[in-house]
């Protein structure tokens, strides 16, 4: 099966993951994809009958923790990383405006 | 043409954990903001998830009270966007292979049993809290992010508001039972999105439906879903066409209004967290949670009526809180009469509980007591007005029954000649009354009662000042 990533879909790609790129990065970006793609078309002419799905490269289950509560992060330290706070809170733009302004 | 309502719930549960789900910084409400965060909760780069065991129990008790099917082996995944209160940019969640699928919720309503299907249960995390300040920016406090979610998706198969209220309410319920959340919504542990379309009754297709959010009560529930219906079936009936798209209630003004957000991409590119192992229940694990499950509500609302006979209302006030339930059963037990344990409990019980803002734990009055003052009042020894008067008493901490009813001179008067002077004197001065009596009008025999009643201050039975002033004044 032949994929083609065409130019709209780095793009779509691009804004999902919140990237703006010029017009020679798409074209940059549409040749590295088409090579991953490439690859994994040779992957998938692998016969994988029988096989289950790997979900993680790593074995073993998940180790769980028991409920038992600790003191977390020092506030002060915390907060005076962040590029801006309003008192005890961290401070960041409105979602909201950003959409108006794109519109 | 006659319309009918087709509705799902997206419903997500706050589960009581004393940890976050994938953090150990304390799962509380109220603490000060932005005290109970780590690298963890904050998404700080590097910082690793490790499960909570408690959360996925607690998963697991809400599951088998949901009759689902619970599935040994579950895997978390990315859930991917972009939102100030999720700094990671992705969501930790369940999608393919989920905790439980395919349980369900069987409740009465309005006499018709109906059933929910539940499609999938799902542990997640919570995203932090955030507050719109006036100047348009957002203040972010993360004591919430990473707070333990179960994510119960129902079927379309509810088919009126109410119902959804109804079946809401109960899942709450269900849910405060078995003591995985304290579903309070206002406090946001509850909280419910709708999908909505309408369809001519008997139709068979769905029809376009709407995502209703901003639900944040039991009322708005009810209420959003029946302006929406209605809404709905406005534009069909002026030959118009329902748009797929999400609205807002707003209590204020009451109405749904469409969100126009400009559609964004909708994809959330989900794929398996790679910070976590597949998780396989530990042996044991899913028999204990089976173990540990109570009588559930509806179950014991059942039996409350087969087994105590109980008014099916008064059944309902009954199992509304385990706790009351709880406290019923062992009233009823104490004093060997379960009606009279139900009409205390759901009347002068709940009042008090009522007018003193607590629960069932912080009734003042002691279980025994109580039993010892209904036990009296089940043998005759003192009329239900005593009993009142002396219950409120026992409110006050004035004593128990038997010192209340012995220092203040309580008990009935027994004594037929001092009862018949009282009678006597009631006839005596209400001569109008006894002609209007005595011409036939004999419903004016209570004003008589009422006025020995008085005299006696309720020390005198009723029933027997009647009897004593219908045998004079047939004389």
């Amino acid at each position: 099966m032949e994929v083609k990533i065409d130019k709209r879909t780095i793009q779509r790609i691009a804004e999902l993951a919140k990237l703006s790129l010029k017009d020679d990065e798409l074209d940059s970006m549409q040749e590295h994809f088409a090579r991953m793609i490439k690859n994994f078309q040779k992957l998938q002419e692998l016969n994988l009958e029988g096989v289950d799905q790997l979900v993680n490269p790593h074995e073993g289950l998940q180790r769980m923790r028991e409920d038992i509560p600790s003191k977390g992060v020092d506030r002060e330290e915390v907060l005076s990383a962040a590029p801006d706070r309003k008192d005890h809170f961290f401070r960041v733009p409105s979602p909201l405006k950003e959409v108006r302004k794109k519109q | 043409m006659k319309y009918e309502a087709v509705i799902g719930l997206e419903i997500h549960i706050q589960l009581r954990t004393r940890t976050k789900l994938f953090c150990s910084c304390p799962n509380e409400y109220g603490a000060e903001p932005n005290t109970n965060v780590c690298p963890v909760c904050l998404g700080l780069p590097g910082a690793l998830p490790v499960l909570n065991m408690e959360a996925v129990r607690l998963g697991l008790l809400a599951a088998l009270a949901l009759n689902a099917k619970v599935y040994k082996r579950s895997q978390f995944y990315r859930k991917n966007y972009f939102y100030p209160d999720l700094p990671k940019g992705y969501q930790i969640t369940q999608y393919v292979g989920s905790l439980a699928t395919d349980g369900s919720l069987t409740f009465e309503h309005h006499g018709v049993v109906r059933t929910v299907r539940i499609e999938r249960m799902n542990i997640e995390e919570e995203a932090a809290k955030s507050y719109h300040a006036e100047d348009g920016t957002v203040l972010l406090d993360f004591n919430r992010s990473g707070i333990p979610l179960l994510e119960t998706v129902t079927r379309p198969d509810l088919r009126s508001p109410s119902e959804a209220r109804h079946f809401l309410e109960l899942l709450r319920r269900t849910m405060r039972y078995i003591g995985v959340s304290s579903c309070d919504m206002e406090k946001g542990e509850l909280r419910a999105d709708a999908n909505i379309s309408v369809r001519p009754v008997g139709s068979e297709e769905f029809g376009t439906k709407v995502e209703l959010k901003n639900l944040n009560s039991f009322k708005a529930v009810e209420e959003g879903l029946t302006y929406e219906y209605n809404r709905q079936i406005e534009v069909l009936k002026n030959g118009g066409k329902i748009i797929q798209e999400t609205r807002l209630w707003d209590e204020h003004l009451r109405e749904t209004r469409s969100m126009r957000v400009k559609e964004e991409a909708h994809d959330y590119r989900y794929f398996p967290e790679p910070d976590l192992m597949v998780l396989e229940l530990p042996d044991g694990m899913l028999e204990e949670a089976e173990a540990a499950l109570p009588e559930l509500p509806e179950a014991r609302r059942k039996r409350f009526i087969s087994e105590y006979g109980l008014r099916p209302d008064i059944a309902e006030v009954m199992v509304q809180e385990r706790d009351i339930a709880d406290y019923f059963e062992d009233l009823a037990a104490r004093i060997g009469d379960s009606s009279l344990a139900a009409n205390w409990i759901s009347t002068d019980v709940m009042r008090v509980m009522n007018e003193m803002k607590t629960d069932i734990h912080g009734f003042p009055i002691p279980i025994d007591d109580l039993a010892e003052l209904l036990k009296m009042l089940k043998k005759g020894l003192i009329t239900h007005n005593i009993a009142r008067t002396v219950f409120d008493k026992m409110v006050a901490g004035e004593g128990t029954a038997k010192e209340i009813i012995e220092r203040e001179q309580l008990l009935p008067l027994s004594d037929e000649s001092e009862l018949l002077g009282f009678v006597e004197e009631a006839i005596s001065a209400n001569p109008e009354i006894v002609e209007k009596y005595r011409k036939g009008k004999v419903s004016v025999i209570g004003v008589l009662v009422g006025y020995v009643m008085k005299k006696t201050r309720g020390k005198a039975n009723a029933k027997r000042v009647k009897e004593l002033l219908e045998e004079k004044l047939k004389a």
